[in-house]
């Protein structure tokens, strides 16, 4: 049954765009065995394809639940959890906007989960046993073969920036990354980075420098690296990558080796869950061996359990990256990425950085020979 | 009339014997308590019994005890050596008529007896003070041997009075004694025993007025 | 209760229960100090953080600006993972940016604050900054609230407190033991008291020499003392007991005497001139007997019977009847004057009774010829008037000591008004002789206090 609502999904899918979207936006497991006749409702920000194999194996060791997953975007997601009149009323909650899940736990939206895989899970990977975070995804740069074999391998941000000045004619308009101004995740990395990296503002220099196409969604970069419009992508979800490149045998990632970001995303159940029981089963599953195995083996989305650590798991990329691995702390830094004022600071200065990288280009050009 | 003494001491229970003997009392003698019990259990013929208290086998107070069970009517005068009051109260609680504390001097024990019996005199028996006398078979009053004539409850009084010989009866023990049927006032009785007093002046018999005790009729 | 029954548990309540008490304030004392202390210690945190911030705020584009800086809110957030909030104000008290709508907090102007309130549903303390722009051209003024929730506080808290407490108790118990020591100690000497009198030889009256505390030391002496009493009263028992074996013996050696002489003789005449006299010497030895026997009981105070209510005019009417027998044989007239309403007295009838036979008794073998017991109320009084040779003035207060007769001859065994004197003592009365009616004969009065009923 389950399969054919995935086949079903995956038919639609290629029938109509809309439909294709609609069909994207929902996954419905029915109950097979016993069990409560209401769905565990689901609300996530994780493409239906990328979740769709995590949720068969849920189902498949829990038949008496019934489950409907909700692809939504974050914002939908914030936004829909704060009005009431939305109904059915999530029972858990699975966002990659690290900052407004946060801002859900600390203005005490979440209920605790007292369990057994709770209790186990990692520090910096959950806060207050309230908000867990159950993938490692880095953000990475995906590039095409060729540009390596032109330029050389890029393997970190000085080499980017080193690459970005140094070859601005050619990757003039060749290289991709997150609008910060309309991407949440890319205001995100923006705000950590500028943070982090006390030659982030060089680097946004160099990326106006040579006219750096702003983008909306990895989805988006990965398309547009794939047709060939762009050599280089900055700052992309590692997750979705690893997913596109295995097919796309031209694109290339590398995880920044002088420091790579990392975000998360988190989870929670909503104190007003109306399936608490339910939701309580499913993160334990999320969090317990078996999920996160699950994670590690049919997805791309990094598992963080301990006793993992096939590749992709945070295990393996901390024996790789060691230090360099920066995941974006699950902390009250994240109420400052929401500040109304800090965001127009940021973005302005972003901007004024940016424009003044791409100034600065022309000037040279117009002064060069 | 036949006296029951029970006691112990030798020397004491003859000469108590011999002395009520020749006084007109004869006296049979007990000197275990066991036995006095088994002699008094059944009906006897004693006018009056000498019960000293500390006896061998059971005590006095024991055979006092078994005796009033079926008789209530025998007087029984203690003789006590310990002199304690317990002996005493218990005694008179068990329904002893009087007591006397050893040692004692005959006459006391005499006058006792006598009144004891007086007292419980059967209503046929003859009674006499002085030149006064009292025939209770014919039930009539005589004063050297003149016949007296009474009405009837100057009789009652008088009759009272001579039981109680030679002790001071008060008006309440007279009321109760002499009218016990009808209720007589205090005033009543005065005017009685004024004219009992005038009939019995120069008679060598007065009925004599003791102060806070009472009437006493007495030879002069 | 159970306080009078051991000195011990009494000692160790009255010092354990306060302790106890004590106890506990400290605890209560220990418990504020950590939670003051946890709360001062974060409370820097809100202090660095507000500062933080406040350095972040600039005036900008016409409004007040805040570059809000990371770390700033990390800073309030310790391991124990508190909800942070935080906001800016300006003067009019209108929100600028933040993540919560944080109350004001009333108070002084320019001062740092800190409370704890309650907002929904959390419990958040409080820290409000109010502050002002340092630049050349704007001072404007503004406030910085920052909160967080407890879980760091109270866990911080806890652990102070748990440290002081497990101090406390072990003081606790240190103080409990030498409590039990030391009662243990300062009681010895009662355990020593005790041995002390349970090894006296229990006829012997000599006084309790041992070294004693001050305290103790009293109740030693106080305890020599009734032994010093005992031992006079014993003197004067043993006195008593060797005047009455002289009066006892002297008379028996008289009776065995003339019974021998009598008995050596062959004139009947001669034997009954013997009787006569035996028989009124040991009739008089058989009372001097009785009377002994009697007083000594009398002043036997163990075998002291309770008082119960009487009527004093019933027992003295009793006494009288009891004695007229003897007195009209003897030609006396006695008579009783008494009231006819009672006269309740708390007393020993049985002993006022013997009282009265003894001054009957007395007046008769010493030649009265009209004896009037009479009964007074208010106060209650008993009295024995009669018209016999009477007792001199001076001689009137030794009578009432045993053995003292007042003449040689006479019947009398000299302890009559001994006996009475003693019962009169009993009751608390007080016993009078005068003269009797005209100046003749002898009037004793026992006045009993009033209103004793």
């Amino acid at each position: 049954m389950s399969l054919v609502a995935v086949l079903l999904a995956t038919v639609l899918l290629t029938l109509s765009p809309l439909e294709a979207a609609l069909a994207q936006s929902r996954l419905d497991y029915p109950a097979r065995a016993g069990g409560p006749g209401e769905p565990l409702v689901i609300n996530g920000a994780l493409d239906t394809p990328l979740i769709a194999p995590l949720l068969e194996d849920f189902h498949h060791r829990n038949p008496d639940l019934a489950l409907r997953y909700n692809n939504l975007t974050t914002l939908a997601i914030y936004r829909d959890f704060l009005d009431d009149d939305v109904t059915p009323r999530p029972d858990v909650v699975l966002s990659s906007a690290m900052p407004w899940q946060y801002r859900l736990a600390n203005d005490g939206h979440a209920q605790p989960l007292a369990s057994e895989a709770a209790r186990r899970w990692p520090a910096w990977a959950r806060w207050r046993h309230e908000l867990f975070a159950f993938t490692f995804e880095p953000v990475v740069i995906v590039y095409r073969r060729e540009l390596a074999e032109r330029f050389g391998a890029v393997t970190s941000h000085a080499d980017l920036v080193d690459l970005l000045t140094g070859h601005r004619r050619a990757l003039r308009g060749r290289v991709v990354t997150y609008d910060p101004a309309t991407s949440g995740a890319g205001y995100t990395y923006a705000i950590e980075e500028a943070r982090l990296s006390p030659r982030y503002w060089e680097l946004v220099n160099a990326l106006g420098g040579v006219d750096t196409v702003l983008a909306g969604t990895t989805r988006d970069m990965l398309e547009g690296l794939a047709d060939g419009r762009y050599l280089i992508g900055y700052n992309l979800l590692g997750s979705y990558a690893r997913d596109f490149v295995r097919e796309h045998p031209e694109l290339e990632i590398a995880v920044p080796d002088d420091y790579a970001l990392v975000t998360q995303r988190l989870a929670f159940i909503p104190r007003d869950a109306p399936h608490p029981m339910a939701a309580r089963r499913f993160l334990d599953y999320l969090l317990g061996e078996a999920g996160q195995r699950a994670i590690s083996e049919l997805t791309t989305l990094g598992a963080i359990h301990p006793a993992l650590d096939g590749p992709g798991t945070a295990n393996a990329l901390r024996q790789r990256l060691g230090d360099a691995l920066r995941p974006i702390r699950i902390g009250p830094g994240l109420l400052a990425t929401l500040d109304r004022l800090k965001r127009e600071a940021l973005l302005t200065r972003w901007t004024r950085e940016f424009q003044r990288g791409t100034i600065a280009a022309d000037t040279r050009d117009e002064t060069s020979p | 009339m036949k006296l029951l003494l029970v006691e112990d001491d030798t020397l004491l229970a003859e000469t108590l014997q011999d002395a009520l003997g020749l006084a007109g009392y004869p006296v049979s003698c007990l000197t275990d308590g066991n036995e006095a019990r088994e002699r008094l259990a059944g009906r006897h013929d004693f006018a009056l019994i000498l019960l000293d208290l500390n006896l061998p086998g059971c005590s006095g107070l024991e055979v006092l005890a078994t005796l009033r069970s079926h008789d209530a009517d025998t007087p029984v005068l203690i003789l006590t050596a310990r002199g304690a009051i317990e002996d005493r109260v218990r005694g008179l609680d068990l329904g002893a008529d009087d007591y006397l504390a050893k040692p004692f001097a005959l006459d006391e024990l005499e006058a006792r007896v006598r009144a004891l019996l007086r007292r419980r005199h059967p209503p046929g028996a003859h009674l006499q003070v002085g030149p006064l006398a009292f025939d209770g078979l014919a039930q009539r009053f005589t004063l050297a041997d003149e016949p007296l004539n009474l009405p009837p409850r100057e009789q009652r009084l008088l009759g009272c009075l001579m039981r109680h010989a030679g002790e001071p009866v008060d008006k309440a023990q007279l009321a109760g004694e002499a009218f016990a049927e009808d209720t007589v006032g205090d005033n009543a009785i005065e005017v009685y025993v004024h004219r009992l007093r005038r009939r019995l002046a120069d008679s060598g018999v007065e009925l004599r007025t003791i102060r806070g005790l009472g009437y006493l009729l007495t030879e002069s | 209760m159970k306080a009078t029954d051991s000195l011990y548990r009494r000692l160790i309540t009255w010092l354990l229960l306060p302790l106890l008490g004590l106890g506990a304030l400290m605890l209560m004392q220990a418990y504020r100090s950590a939670h003051d202390a946890a709360d001062r210690a974060f409370d820097r945190l809100l202090e660095a953080a507000s500062l933080a911030i406040a350095e972040q705020v600039k005036w900008q584009d016409e409004q007040l600006w805040l570059d809000l800086p990371p770390a700033a809110l990390e800073m309030l957030a310790t391991d124990a993972e508190e909800r942070v909030f935080y906001a800016l104000y300006d003067n009019h008290g209108r929100f600028i940016t933040g993540n919560a709508d944080l109350p004001a907090l009333p108070g002084g102007d320019d001062s740092l604050r800190f409370a704890d309130t309650r907002w929904h549903d959390m419990t958040l303390r409080v820290g409000v900054r109010p502050a002002r722009l340092d630049s050349w051209s704007q001072r404007e003024r503004f406030e910085v609230r920052v909160a967080h929730t407890r879980e760091g506080r109270d866990q911080l808290t806890w652990s102070l407190f748990t440290g002081s407490a497990s101090r406390i108790a072990l003081m606790a118990l240190l103080a409990i033991a030498v409590v039990l020591l030391a009662i243990r100690i300062a009681l010895a000497p009662l355990t020593r008291l005790r041995r002390a009198i349970r090894h006296r030889d229990p006829r012997t009256l000599a006084p309790l020499d041992l070294p004693l505390p001050r305290e103790l030391a009293e109740l030693r002496e106080t305890l020599n003392e009734l032994l010093a009493r005992m031992r006079r009263v014993r003197a004067n028992q043993e006195r008593f007991i060797g005047d009455a074996s002289h009066q006892l013996r002297t008379p028996l050696a008289g009776l065995s005497a003339r019974a021998e002489l009598a008995l050596r003789q062959p004139e009947p005449a001669a034997w009954r001139s013997a009787l006569e006299t035996i028989q009124a010497s040991s009739a008089r030895t058989a009372r001097l007997a009785v009377q002994l026997l009697s007083l000594t009981r009398l002043n036997n105070p163990e075998a002291a019977p309770a008082p119960s209510t009487l009527d004093l005019v019933a027992v003295a009417r009793d006494a009288t009847r009891d004695a007229f027998a003897a007195c009209h044989r003897a030609g006396i007239a006695l008579e009783l004057d008494a009231p006819d309403t009672a006269i309740p007295l708390a007393g020993i009838d049985w002993q006022l009774e013997e009282a009265l036979n003894n001054l009957i008794d007395n007046a008769r073998r010493y030649g009265a010829r009209h004896v009037t017991v009479r009964v007074q109320a208010d106060p209650p009084r008993l009295q024995v008037e009669d018209d016999g040779p009477g007792i001199p003035a001076e001689r009137r207060l030794l009578m009432l000591r045993p053995f003292h007769r007042g003449a040689e001859t006479g019947d009398g065994s000299g302890l009559g008004l001994a006996i009475v004197d003693s019962i009169a003592r009993g009751h608390g009365a007080r016993l009078t002789l005068d003269d009797g009616r005209h100046g003749q004969g002898l009037c004793v009065t026992m006045t009993f206090q009033g209103d004793r009923a």
